[in-house]
């Protein structure tokens, strides 16, 4: 069974221009996110996930491509209610996403009088709610960010992300500044939350063996390049691109030394890294299905 | 035994009151070994660290005894303990940006290490120490780093400068304070293998702080378990993960699972 479409980008491309060359950041990104479901988006720092979580929510306007929000074009300026209102975002580190000068009450009534004229009477109790949801005390409600842990903080970004319902949540990292018993209980909250209100998540990480353990669908990332995506079972057990290898056998500290990066400009991407490349691998590469839903774009497989 | 920690406790001063940091903590090292020390922010890692290193505030407060080489740190002269974290104590940190002065450049911090710690002057000396640690850390095109600045480095290359730079003086023991988890993952994998070869080779004796028990199980020898400032659970490293005795370490091994 698959899940309906709640986002999805054709063709994607984001240029930045650094003093004499340009640098392609996400180079014809093509994403689907279904509903209800976690879809994780995993590669090294540098090649382009944050760009893309940025990009989706119009933090930078793409140069090329569309993205699609239950069907409708969200790079249109009339459709920017849409995309605020249903998609939402939670960063790496808490600290940072919080004004240290507002209390939890603030913080989150701010969110919330965007879209909704509430009285603070009423307000005080949608907050309650939420703060329920992400398994914080209500007693936590004056407080401010510099009283709260790191891991209380990321709840409260994330209350902050589903107060006003959205259907689709983009978690940037959400556990890796966090110590790890911290880290899975968050993990477990996101779970439950995500069976209990049926929200998307596109979860972006690093670490592959937090993704295998989370995720529906999963797509891999190298240098702003889609290079295998498909159910997350699919990639993980049998992953086929020479990259998708790599990031997992890091993932178990087996990865002992590694050429210097370089960037290929013409045909594969990964080429100057890549362990068994031939001849072949100076051609443009495409997506491949190899098995119903398993896309790798390689010319070896 | 190269190092003997015994009734560790130390509490730093806040405002009236001395705040708890370590209670009681008491364990010991052994040559050659990678002992991890495992615990949440806040456990008391870093604090056992700069204790070693004699880098406590003045005003802290400590009780017990670290042995290193038969003598008692606390009771050295700053002149001694200045010898002692010269060429006997290395450390390396967390973020490898942080360590490095950003307006000098990397062959320069280099140099004047070696020249403050070792007294090492002779420029052909200088340049051979230099090669050798690149050479041990497998950082390759040296000349092209030494004359970089941090910013022109990866996170990676900096801290394989950082782990060169603490070698090159020859310590006896090395503490490294989560030196890969502001790193990527290949980055991380790389720097984990890198820190064993370093120590079958060099015969190094390493503290490796983190709060990743999954890096401590590619790593290192023994565990010590610290939470709130106790030690918890000390055993071999295949141990704790197959018959964890505490409730703290069972609770961290959950963690884990839940994780991965």
């Amino acid at each position: 069974m698959k899940e309906a479409v709640i986002l999805k980008t054709e063709n994607l491309e984001v240029y930045f221009k650094q003093k004499k060359r340009i640098v392609k950041a996400l180079d014809g990104i093509d994403i689907i996110v279904r509903e209800g479901v976690t879809t994780s988006l995993a590669g090294e720092s540098g090649c382009g996930k944050t760009t893309l979580a940025r990009t989706i929510l119009k933090f930078y306007e793409p140069q090329k491509g569309k993205i699609y929000f239950k069907g409708s074009d969200i790079t249109k300026k009339s459709n920017e209610e849409l995309l605020r209102k249903n998609i939402q975002i939670v960063f790496q580190n808490p600290f940072l996403s919080i004004d240290p000068r507002y209390t939890v009450f603030s913080i989150l009534y701010e969110a919330l009088g965007v879209y909704k004229k509430v009285n603070k009477k009423k307000a005080k109790s949608i907050i309650e709610k939420v703060l329920e949801d992400v398994g914080l005390d209500r007693d936590i409600i004056y407080r401010f960010s510099h009283q709260l842990s790191g891991g209380q903080l990321q709840r409260v970004c994330i209350a902050r992300a589903l107060i006003n319902e959205p259907s689709l949540v983009i978690l940037d990292e959400p556990t890796s500044s966090l110590d790890i018993t911290t880290a899975s209980k968050i993990i477990k909250m996101l779970k439950d939350l995500q069976v209990r209100l049926g929200i998307s998540f596109l979860f972006i990480s690093h670490n592959l063996r937090l993704l295998r353990k989370i995720s529906d669908y999963a797509y891999i990332m190298y240098y702003g390049k889609i290079v295998e995506y498909g159910p997350a079972q699919s990639i993980y057990q049998n992953p086929k691109h020479p990259y998708t290898k790599l990031l997992l056998e890091a993932s178990y500290y087996k990865l002992k030394y590694l050429k210097q990066e370089e960037i290929s400009n013409e045909g594969c991407s990964f080429r100057p890294r890549c362990p068994n490349k031939t001849k072949a691998c100076s051609q443009e590469v495409i997506l491949k299905e190899i098995e119903p839903g398993h896309f790798v774009s390689c010319h070896l497989v | 035994m190269i190092l003997d920690i015994k009734d560790l406790s130390v509490f730093y001063r806040s405002k009236k009151t001395y705040a708890k940091a370590l209670d009681k903590v008491s364990f010991s090292l052994k040559e050659g070994e990678i002992l991890g020390l495992v615990g949440e922010s806040g456990s008391g890692k870093s604090t056992l660290s700069y204790s070693v290193l004699g880098l406590l505030p003045q005003d802290s407060k400590k009780e017990g005894q670290i042995i290193f080489d038969k003598e008692n740190i606390f009771s050295l002269s700053p002149k001694k303990l200045e010898g002692l974290r010269a060429d006997n104590i290395g450390l390396i940190f967390q973020d490898p940006a942080g360590t490095f002065n950003p307006v000098l450049s990397i062959g320069y911090q280099f140099r004047e290490v070696l020249e403050s710690k070792l007294k090492i002057t002779g420029k052909d000396t200088v340049k051979k120490i230099i090669a050798d640690s690149f050479d041990q850390v497998r950082l390759p095109d040296a000349e092209r780093i030494l004359k970089s600045y941090p910013h022109q480095l990866s996170g990676g290359q900096l801290q394989r400068v950082a782990i060169a730079i603490a070698i090159s003086l020859k310590p006896r023991i090395l503490i490294a304070d989560e030196p890969t988890s502001s790193l990527d993952v290949t980055i991380e994998s790389q720097i984990i293998n890198l820190f064993k070869e370093l120590k079958d080779k060099l015969n190094l004796t390493i503290i490796f702080i983190t709060h990743n028990l999954d890096l401590v199980r590619a790593l290192c020898d023994r565990v010590v378990v610290l939470y709130q400032g106790e030690v918890r659970e000390i055993n071999s490293t295949e141990e704790i993960f197959k018959n964890p005795q505490d409730n703290y370490t069972r609770e961290l091994l959950v963690s884990l699972q839940e994780l991965e």
